[in-house]
């Protein structure tokens, strides 16, 4: 298993419906403290908009060099929008709830 | 498309394969209707309070295996490795304190210091939290510096003010007794004693503190005399009107989130990890409150002495009223016998666990 080419493990995710939807809308929901995908495939320069799906406070934010930001404390029901101008595999995560992550991959 | 390979992004994949199995099995276990629907919450004329219980209850089923991570299994070896060392006080500089001086298992893995006491006898910055359950945890130490217990078990060893043993010297240390050499071979065959597998074997035995039965759990079972009417009634408030559930959810009684909840200091907590962001000033990891009456004092410092201090505190929405607090910590306006049920509630989170036999040190 740790062998496995991770190309085949994001293949097997892209074919069971609800898990990914790169195609469409780049909208991610937080809900029950998870977001609503787990890998979200975008190119350069496009827009993600994070909405506040639950009935508790979230802070997404990634810091890695080159995706680097922080859409600060979101309160239940808003939503906040960013965009990812760099090429990259970035680690998105809640800074209050460690157990939140998603990636967000940008290739052209 | 290619897709960068990296540990993290593969781990998080693999755990999110296996996400529908653990699904399915929660929802197994929820359809035990006839357990349900014989949970009652405070009186029999109060048919309110049971609708809130039958909601609630099966958010804090417990599991029923110990996960592990692919790259460090559980054998039988590996955990009486990670035994032996974790009660060596050879893992530190002075010889005089090992891991179990802070985690006493007597007292439910803790030391019952409001601030720890590291080397040379000196008071550090917080107090020492509870081991127990720590293996679904996926941030360690009160400000989660640490994702894994792998990662975190080499941190206060090394650390000047905790255990002060450089890691060179301890595995110096280590190899140098023949018994160890015996049990490394036996539980990492072909691997070197280093830090790796100190770490993974003191992980592999932190992994089997889990908390065991309490009165609550046989509640939730269907023993219906297992919890009083007042902690029924404490059970229905934590789920609703004192929101404690935001961050002290699941059989676990917390998510490991990260939050101000207004305790006065000047410790920053999570907010050194990450500085820029403003909600992380002050926040601490949210501990879980299994055993916590057998925890005091309580907060990272210690500062709060009792459980009634501590609904005190929520009660009042916290007590620094700082930019960083929580927008989910919120004056409760509980009156005093609310107090006094949620009290009661954690109070019969404490399980009773046997024993643990202190192991003969290699030599």
């Amino acid at each position: 298993m740790s062998r496995m080419p991770l190309v085949l493990i994001v293949a097997g995710l892209l074919i069971l419906p609800g898990i990914v939807r790169a195609e469409t809308g780049r909208r991610v929901g937080q809900k029950n403290k998870t977001f609503s995908v787990p890998l979200l495939l975008i190119k350069p320069g496009e827009q993600v908009t994070f909405d506040n799906d639950d009935q508790i406070t979230h802070n997404v934010y990634n810091a890695q060099k080159g995706g680097a930001f922080n859409l600060k404390a979101q309160a239940p029901g808003e939503s906040s929008t960013v965009t990812f101008v760099n090429e990259g595999t970035f680690e998105v995560r809640c800074a209050f709830h460690p157990k939140m992550k998603m990636f967000v991959i940008v290739k052209r | 498309m290619s897709l960068p390979a990296g540990s993290r992004i593969r781990r998080f994949v693999r755990r999110k394969r296996y996400a529908p199995m653990a699904t399915v099995f929660v929802a197994c276990l929820s359809l035990d209707g006839g357990r349900g629907s014989r949970l009652t919450v405070g009186s029999a004329s109060d048919p309110a309070q049971g609708v809130v219980a039958r909601q609630y209850v099966n958010a804090y089923l417990r599991p029923t295996t110990i996960p592990a991570p692919e790259d460090n299994p559980y054998t039988g070896a590996r955990a009486a490795l990670g035994k032996t060392l974790f009660f060596d006080p050879r893992l530190s500089g002075s010889d005089r304190i090992s891991c179990a001086s802070c985690h006493n298992p007597a007292l439910s893995w803790g030391d019952g210091l409001p601030r720890a006491i590291g080397h040379d006898l000196k008071t550090l910055g917080r107090r020492t939290p509870t081991l127990v359950n720590l293996a679904w945890s996926e941030s360690m130490f009160w400000d989660g510096r640490a994702e894994t217990l792998e990662e975190q078990a080499l941190g206060p060893i090394q650390a000047p003010g905790e255990m002060n043993l450089e890691l060179d010297r301890m595995v110096e240390k280590i190899s140098a007794i023949p018994g160890y050499r015996e049990s490394f071979a036996r539980a990492y065959p072909d691997q070197p004693i280093d830090g790796t597998t100190v770490a993974r074997a003191l992980a592999t035995f932190e992994r089997q503190i889990v908390s065991g039965s309490a009165p609550f759990d046989r509640w939730v079972s269907g023993d219906d005399h297992a919890m009083p009417g007042a902690a029924q009634r404490g059970f229905a408030l934590f789920n609703t009107k004192a929101q404690c559930t935001a961050c002290h959810s699941g059989w676990r009684f917390t998510d490991d989130s990260f939050h101000d909840i207004g305790v006065p200091g000047t410790d920053r907590g999570r907010g050194v990890i990450l500085p820029g962001i403003d909600a992380m000033q002050y926040a601490f990891k949210t501990p879980t409150l299994r055993n916590v009456a057998r925890r005091a004092p309580y907060m990272h410092d210690g500062s709060v002495a009792t459980l009634a201090d501590v609904i005190e505190l929520y009660d009042q929405g916290g007590l620094a009223k700082r930019p960083s607090l929580s927008a989910d910590i919120r004056p409760l306006r509980l009156t005093s016998e609310e107090k006094q049920d949620l009290v009661a509630f954690l109070q019969l989170l404490t399980s009773t666990d046997s024993p643990v036999a202190i192991p003969e040190l290699p030599h």
